[in-house]
């Protein structure tokens, strides 16, 4: 036939051509699979990783419930896989989790993602500051340097060559009294049960009205409070008043109740707000604790019987936040207190042009003579140089709660009462030993290179006194946990001498005083020449720290810094964590958290 | 000798007359470039196609390194070794491992994660032991296209604060490779809660 007597090239090249085309076609596909495939694998990843984290909390919970039966668990269904725990005894208080996540099976898993970490029974505590300050403040003399921030309810004043490498925050005063309060006196005192199912009745949410007497800030509440069991940390609202009921379209702040700050026993335990709320005089507000119910582990606030306050009243509901929630009377009145700000507080230098600089951010309401690095949120500021953003008309900071509360140091007294009591004073002249746990009803004196292990709680009723080299050291048996010396009396620290964890990271002696500074004015704790201390802690004392000092933490009422003092924040403070106590639940021993 | 008359007919006609070329020509112009236009179009979505796999697969591989060295990290150091951490740079100290691959207390090994000194579009994840652990050491090239990378630290309550305050990590990555139309970017980001430090 004719036509294929036709010659050309269209068809070759035609092919050519196609074939080009169809192979760009492939490599597109090719790459969008494996992109494709790439991404299914990282959210198996994720996923397998997550359920092993579920795992995690679902074998602390089982502990809590079942503290020497629970042994592990394999395969347990959850989300798009399943978990297995591993449990191992390193000691009589560790143990070592291993739990594995599989997606979506054990069996033929297209992801398996192993995490360890090790949980403890005992009390955990966060200093996530360099220095935590009350009402008292802080003074920091010449040339003295603070590695970390700062964070203080009451004035900050610093020396010529002073350094500050870290943020500072000055929280808005606070009245020294409580402008309303509730408490019951025996035989008026009585449980009221919250946070779990009472006869019936779901009570989740309780809430206290009050009546501030003078129109101010609210810097923060302090409510009696106990727990049963483990309970988590719960959200505490301040809500206006809708006919006598809280008014949940009226939030005027949120704060957290820390679960750790609360024992078995009662105790007044401070919450602090992200915000703090302008109330108004004779104007009903309503402090709440709202909680998510468990039938082990929930609350109980004091209850006085006898209603003695008569500014507010308490009330429950299931749901405060339902579409209309109801809110049933308490008969009584629950323990609380209020505490009003509207205190000028303020950050200051002796001037200018001394030396001093924070590196850091500034947040207070008032600045005077700082050279500051970072930014400045104020109200008022005044020769002062600021190498960052400048915010004024910036509120002043929430103060914020102490990190131990005044139930813990009683949960500990307890521990070390019943590890013995030594009635008399103690010393050690140039000689070592151990002591603790226990109670020493008397004072304690360490002198010329006296080295003592302390085994944690070690409660001393009267003074301590630390001279010419001598160390305290916890003793090795702590491992990742730290260990606590409470003294009520004064404390004095001397030349040289050494506070020291048993050498693990993350493992401090923590010093606590329990010293009142306010009513005299006395040094809660004195620490001397060239000391080396971890961290102190005086809630209502007075923290001296002399020339040449080395701290690492302190909280406290007032503090001193003297000239040339250095203290060096350690990260590791973030997360302390304290063996054992009556009140103690299961937690995970930060810094062994692993992923395999 | 006869010269045959050479005349234009359709039958026994040799060649192509110039209305016929002409007339080809503008259909051989017009069918090649539409074909080459196909190919042209066709190369292009591919290449872009590609960037786009390539930056997306470097994003979720780059930032899931990352963020699981962030978890384990006992803290975010101010610096080490040189290296200080930034808004694009990231300095983790992490807890030591012995030869079992479990932690080794009172060792602290560091990772850090910045541009490459020479070539930022590298970016780099270095593994730096103590000389006690067994962690190995690595110099790992996460990326080399990298567009930029950001670290944010925030504090437990979600506050922004230095970076050796805090106890979360904000990590933002964006990758992409070409010039012009078949140029290709990819993002994601993660805010990580360091595990082994305050919660």
């Amino acid at each position: 036939m004719k036509f294929l007597d036709n010659k050309g090239q269209i068809l070759p090249i035609t092919i050519f051509l196609v074939g080009l085309i169809l192979a760009n076609s492939l490599v597109m596909v090719g790459q969008a699979t494996t992109f494709f495939f790439n991404s299914s694998n990282n959210i198996y990843s994720d996923e397998a990783e997550n359920i092993a984290e579920a795992g995690v909390d679902k074998a602390l919970a089982s502990l809590d419930k079942n503290p020497g039966g629970y042994l592990g668990e394999t395969n347990t269904s959850f989300g798009a896989g399943v978990f297995s725990v591993n449990v191992t005894n390193i000691n009589s208080q560790t143990q070592q989790l291993t739990v594995t996540g599989y997606v979506p099976s054990a069996t033929s898993p297209k992801a398996k993602k192993i995490i360890t970490i090790d949980v403890s029974k005992g009390v955990g505590a966060s200093f996530y500051y360099g220095m935590q300050i009350g009402n008292g403040g802080l003074t920091m003399n010449n040339n003295s340097i603070l590695n970390g921030s700062i964070y203080s309810n009451g004035n900050i004043y610093g020396d010529d060559g002073v350094t500050i490498n870290g943020d500072v925050w000055v929280a808005g005063g606070t009245q020294p009294t409580a402008d309303q309060q509730s408490d019951c006196t025996d035989p008026n005192c009585q449980d009221y049960i919250f946070g779990t199912n009472v006869s019936g009745n779901n009570i989740l949410d309780v809430a206290q009205s009050f009546k501030p007497s003078v129109s101010s800030v609210l810097n923060k509440v302090s409510l009696k409070l106990r727990k049963i069991g483990t309970p988590p940390d719960e959200t505490v609202k301040i809500l206006g008043d809708s006919s006598g009921k809280p008014n949940k379209n009226n939030v005027l702040a949120t704060g957290t109740l820390s679960a750790s700050l609360v024992t078995n026993t009662y105790g007044f335990i401070d919450v602090s707000f992200s915000t703090s709320p302008n109330l108004t005089a004779n104007t009903t507000y309503w402090i709440m604790i709202a909680t998510s119910g468990d039938a082990n582990n929930y609350w109980a606030w004091s209850n006085d019987t006898s209603q003695g306050y008569v500014n507010g009243s308490p009330a429950w509901s299931s749901n405060w936040s339902a579409k209309y929630p109801v809110w049933t009377p308490i008969t009584g009145d629950l323990g609380f207190q209020t505490y009003m700000g509207g205190v000028i507080t303020s950050v200051s230098f002796s001037s200018s042009n001394g030396g001093s600089v924070i590196t850091g951010n500034v947040h207070a309401h008032t600045i005077t003579n700082a050279t500051i690095n970072g930014s400045a949120y104020y109200q008022i500021i005044t020769n002062s140089t600021v190498s960052g953003t400048s915010y004024p008309g910036s509120a002043d900071p929430p103060p914020t709660s102490m990190p131990i509360s005044d139930a813990n140091i009683s949960s500990w007294k307890s521990q070390a009462a019943n590890g013995g009591i030594t009635s008399g004073n103690v010393s050690f002249n140039g000689t070592n030993g151990t002591l603790g746990p226990g109670e020493i009803q008397g004072n304690l004196s360490l002198s010329n290179g006296a080295t003592v292990t302390v085994k944690s709680p070690l409660w001393i009723t009267g003074n301590l006194t630390l001279s010419n080299s001598s160390i305290l050291q916890l003793d090795s048996s702590s491992g990742a946990a730290s260990g606590i010396i409470i003294v009520d009396g004064t404390t004095s620290l001397q030349n040289g001498v050494t506070l020291e964890g048993d050498g693990t990271n993350g493992s401090f002696l923590v010093l606590v005083s329990t010293y009142n500074s306010e009513q005299n004015n006395v040094i809660a704790i004195n620490c001397g020449n060239s000391s080396s201390t971890q961290v102190m802690y005086a809630p209502y004392g007075i923290i001296n720290v002399s020339n040449n000092g080395n701290v690492k933490e302190l909280t406290g009422w007032e503090i001193v810094l003297n000239n040339n003092v250095t203290l060096t924040y350690d990260t590791g403070l973030a997360s302390l964590f304290f063996s054992s106590g009556p009140s103690g639940s299961f937690a995970l021993v930060k810094g062994t958290y692993q992923i395999k | 000798m006869k010269i045959k008359d050479i005349t234009f007919n359709k039958k026994g006609s040799l060649g192509f007359s110039l209305l016929e070329v002409v007339i080809a020509c503008l259909l051989g112009i017009l069918i090649s470039a539409y074909i080459v236009s196909i190919f042209v179009k066709n190369t292009g979505l591919v290449y872009q196609q590609a960037t786009t796999v390539s930056a997306g697969l470097d994003v979720n591989q780059s930032l899931y390194q990352i963020t699981n060295y962030i978890k384990q990290a006992e803290s975010v150091s101010t610096s080490y070794s040189g290296y200080t951490s930034s808004g694009s740079v990231l300095v983790l100290q992490l807890p030591g491992l012995d030869a079992s691959g479990n932690v080794l207390s009172g060792v602290s090994d560091y990772v850090v994660v910045t541009q490459d000194s020479t070539n930022n579009k590298i970016l780099r994840l270095i593994v730096i032991p103590n000389s006690s652990s067994s962690r190995p050491a690595a110099n790992t090239v996460l990326t080399t296209i990298l567009k930029s990378i950001t670290f944010i630290y925030y504090n437990s309550t979600g506050g922004m604060v230095t970076p050796s305050s805090a106890s979360q990590v904000s990590t933002t990555l964006i990758t992409g490779s070409g010039e012009g139309p078949v140029s290709s970017e990819a993002s994601s980001s993660a805010q990580t809660t360091l595990r082994n430090t305050g919660s």
